[in-house]
């Protein structure tokens, strides 16, 4: 299966969402040279919108069609130009890069903090090593409110980059969805369960 | 104690990448139309999407759309999920929650997990020493300078290096490592970019589906370490 090249990449990352977004189809009474001219053709451009408006209201009402551009033809109005819409550009998405990453379980919640024993990932361990204590405002409100003894999250710790300025330590706690059991997951499993005691006996 | 899916070493890579990401790509029938940001809001698999989501496109034959953490793009026959931000372990979570909670009558046929890293390495010698190594010039002796090979902006454009005899699969399957020098990064100078495709096909039964599923859950962090491990030796190049 052909994965995306780093071109469709970067057109699928244009989609990111992101603050730099810019206004689009911005029309601009432009006037190179003529500063003094931009006030009135600023004022033309408003009276031919407000006069389009009308035009428009007035066609349909009337059932003609007039070129609004008919109407008009003063020099402020034939400095206007319409440029083509500037395109929406949306920044990439932040990278978050972990430098350490744990995985956890809740063993204790409390007031005003979480009890959480820990297994590292970085170092490869498959069974928990650290007990750690995590303020409840280190969670963020919705896994907070959701989470129970027994919950399962990874911690990581990383560099975040978002563009090309910049740069941060962060630490992000994400508690993990993990699939639910299904009837079919019972089932299966129940198979399983069949299968291996009648090779016992 | 971890599933069965925890990895060895995680590989601490010797360059910070400016851009890291991972994909999972499934093949099969899907229905784009309902891959909606408040179809996944409904059903808990991302909770205030409906809300918070940009999406870019809705059709019946096309969705897309992101979220703060994922990117969702999905056609008739692809469905695609991508994140730059770790844990990618909830990557593969939600992956197999939407096709094994909601959608596990989908029929599915091969699957991919990808990683993808951009990184910078010292200066534009040093990148172009890179190429070098990869794809030397000596072979292209007596045309390079027909070709202009030697010039500053000259040489290798990408490189593909696949492995196909695999055990841990069905036969069909590979990984793919391409290198090529980043658009991204580097100011088109000094970026390399790795993609490294780890693909799976399924094999023709009617639990093909099931399968595939499987795989990603035992095979995701462990695909993901080897990927890294890989980039890893390319950055050694550099260094």
């Amino acid at each position: 299966m052909a994965p995306f090249d780093q071109s469709t990449a970067a057109q699928w990352h244009d989609t990111a969402a992101d603050e730099n977004e810019y206004d689009v189809n911005t029309t601009l009474p432009i006037s190179p040279g003529v500063s003094a001219a931009n006030h009135e053709v600023e004022r033309a451009l408003a009276k031919r919108r407000l006069a389009d408006s009308h035009l428009m209201d007035n066609s349909a009402a009337h059932g003609s069609s007039v070129s609004p551009l008919h109407e008009w033809n003063t020099e402020a109005e034939s400095l206007i130009v319409d440029l083509p819409p500037r395109v929406t550009r949306r920044r990439r998405g932040a990278t978050l890069h972990a430098l350490q990453e744990w995985e956890g379980y809740v063993a204790e919640i409390r007031h005003d903090d979480v009890v959480a024993r820990l297994t590292d990932i970085t170092a490869g361990h498959r069974y928990e090593s650290v007990e750690a204590i995590i303020p409840r405002s280190e969670i963020a409100e919705r896994d907070a409110e959701r989470m129970v003894e027994g919950s399962i999250f990874r911690w990581v710790i990383g560099i975040e980059r978002s563009g090309k300025e910049t740069v941060s330590r962060v630490s992000r706690i994400v508690f993990r969805d993990l699939p639910r059991m299904t009837q079919e997951d019972y089932r299966r499993g129940r198979e399983w369960a069949r299968s291996t005691m009648a090779n016992w006996t | 104690m971890l599933a069965d899916s925890a990895p060895e070493v995680m590989i601490v890579m010797r360059i910070e990448p400016d851009i890291s990401g991972v994909d999972i790509v499934l093949r099969g029938n899907f229905n784009p139309a309902i891959l909606t940001p408040a179809w996944f809001a409904m059903h808990g698999l991302l909770p205030g999407a409906d809300e918070t989501a940009t999406l870019d496109l809705a059709t019946p034959s096309l969705v897309a759309f992101s979220t703060e953490w994922v990117s969702l793009h999905s056609t008739t026959d692809q469905f695609q999920v991508h994140t730059q931000l770790m844990p990618y372990v909830r990557l593969s979570d939600l992956v197999l929650r939407i096709f094994r909670e909601r959608l596990h009558h989908t029929p599915l046929s091969a699957l991919s997990i990808n990683r993808h890293i951009h990184f910078r390495v010292a200066s534009p010698e040093t990148r172009q020493r890179v190429g070098r190594m990869l794809a030397p010039l000596a072979p292209w002796t007596g045309i390079a300078d027909t070709l202009r090979l030697t010039g500053a902006d000259s040489g290798m454009l990408s490189l593909t290096m696949r492995q196909s005899e695999l055990t841990d699969r069905p036969s069909g399957g590979h990984i793919d490592t391409r290198v090529e020098p980043s658009v991204r990064v580097g100011d088109g100078r000094q970026g390399v970019y790795v993609h490294v495709n780890d693909h799976y096909g399924a094999v023709n039964t009617a639990d093909g589906a099931e399968y595939l599923l499987d795989l990603l859950e035992t095979k995701f962090e462990e695909s993901l370490q080897r990927a890294d491990s890989i980039v890893n030796h390319v950055m050694s190049l550099s260094t």
